[in-house]
């Protein structure tokens, strides 16, 4: 329904907004972030997986490297497992480093998934730490759980209730045909009985 | 004879200090809490979740894990605090419990080198592990409620028009 990996691709290509003051001849980290939510529909009180890709595609190794996600507020969200705010001590070159959280949405509705941030130090003897803003997965529509339920439940119990409604019009014939049959079998036996006496 | 004796004291000694240091440093107590995504109905891939926390003194500045074979960095989520993600494909990932080693700096680091030469890592010995349990995914259900509807209909369709047909013959 929402695809997000779309969105996250393309984001993906403008992301890593590195704000350098330092010169470039130094070498240094460089960081490309990427926020992904992987997931088919958005659903009231049901796990939302947000996936974080940090990547350093710079010379030296990234020291100190701190990720913080406020993008969920405390009153739409609750965290199921994980941690938005994390820091990885050193990340070398060249290095892939993913992390994960669970989080449900508590209500519904339209929201937007903003972009978390990354702190990190450059190089060994950088004084300021460098930023980086992560992808941003966008806007996305959560369904509230009664809709989801009426979509994709096996609605049993709705099936038993029809089989149940339409039990009357299936067995109210069969029961007057029975009871018709059983009184004519049981004149027939009698008048078999007849005959054998006679 | 006498100097032999007080040697081997000694070493015995060092061997038992070295014993109770090794000890000590992997006195840490750790415990995970782990969790895995099995809806695919809603979530595209399966996330396996284990929040490690220990309970010592001095805990490791930087936690590795291992999960078969493959090396992940934990991240630091708070003090005492770790955090070890992977994700897997629905498809792929395996039914069970999976087992997380924990290692810390100095592991990590023969760890490592022992995978770059092939070799087998377990003479390793992790500061801990623990299983983390993925019980599989729910894709749904296996046939339409509406197609069996019409199927358990038409089965007794064909059984009262069989009837019908016997008792007019």
């Amino acid at each position: 329904m929402y695809s997000f990996k779309s969105i996250v691709l393309i984001a993906l290509i403008c992301t890593s907004l590195c704000i350098s003051s330092q010169s470039s001849d130094e070498p240094q980290a460089r960081l490309l972030v990427s926020k992904q939510v992987l997931n088919k529909l958005l659903v009231q009180d049901s796990d939302i997986l947000v996936k974080y890709t940090i990547y350093n595609v710079g010379s030296v190794p990234a020291i100190n490297v701190i990720l913080q996600d406020s993008g969920f507020p405390d009153e739409a969200f609750a965290t199921v497992k994980g941690n938005l705010n994390i820091q990885f001590t050193r990340i070398p070159v060249g290095a892939n480093v993913t992390h994960a959280v669970v989080i449900k949405p508590l209500t519904y509705g339209r929201f937007n998934f903003s972009a978390a941030v990354v702190q990190y130090k450059s190089s060994e003897n950088s004084v300021e730490p460098q930023l980086a803003i992560s992808s941003e997965p966008g806007e996305g529509y959560i369904i509230s759980y009664a809709e989801y339920d009426k979509k994709f439940s096996p609605h049993l119990l709705d099936w038993f209730a029809f089989a149940i409604m339409s039990l009357p019009a299936v067995v109210a014939p069969f029961v007057m045909w029975w009871i018709s049959k059983s009184k004519y079998e049981l004149i027939l036996k009698q008048k078999r009985e007849k005959v054998s006496k006679d | 004879m006498k100097m032999m004796t007080r040697h081997s004291c000694v070493l015995v000694f060092t061997l038992s200090l070295y014993a109770l240091m090794s000890t000590a440093s992997a006195s840490c107590k750790y415990s995970v809490d782990s969790y895995t995504t099995t809806d695919a109905m809603v979530v595209t891939e399966a996330a396996f979740i284990a929040q490690v926390s220990a309970e010592c003194e001095d805990s490791p500045a930087n936690l590795y894990a291992e999960v078969e074979g493959k090396l992940v960095v934990a991240a630091n989520a708070g003090p005492n605090k770790y955090q070890v993600s992977w994700l897997d494909d629905f498809k792929k990932a395996r039914r069970g419990d999976y087992l997380v080693n924990l290692y810390d700096e100095s592991g990590y680091g023969q760890l490592r080198k022992l995978l770059r030469d092939g070799e087998s890592i377990s003479g390793v010995t992790p500061v801990h592990s623990a299983y983390v349990r993925y019980p599989g995914a729910y894709k749904g259900v296996w046939v339409n409620s509406e197609f069996l509807a019409a199927i358990v209909s038409f089965v007794l369709l064909y059984v009262a028009y069989t009837f019908k047909s016997k008792i007019v013959s």
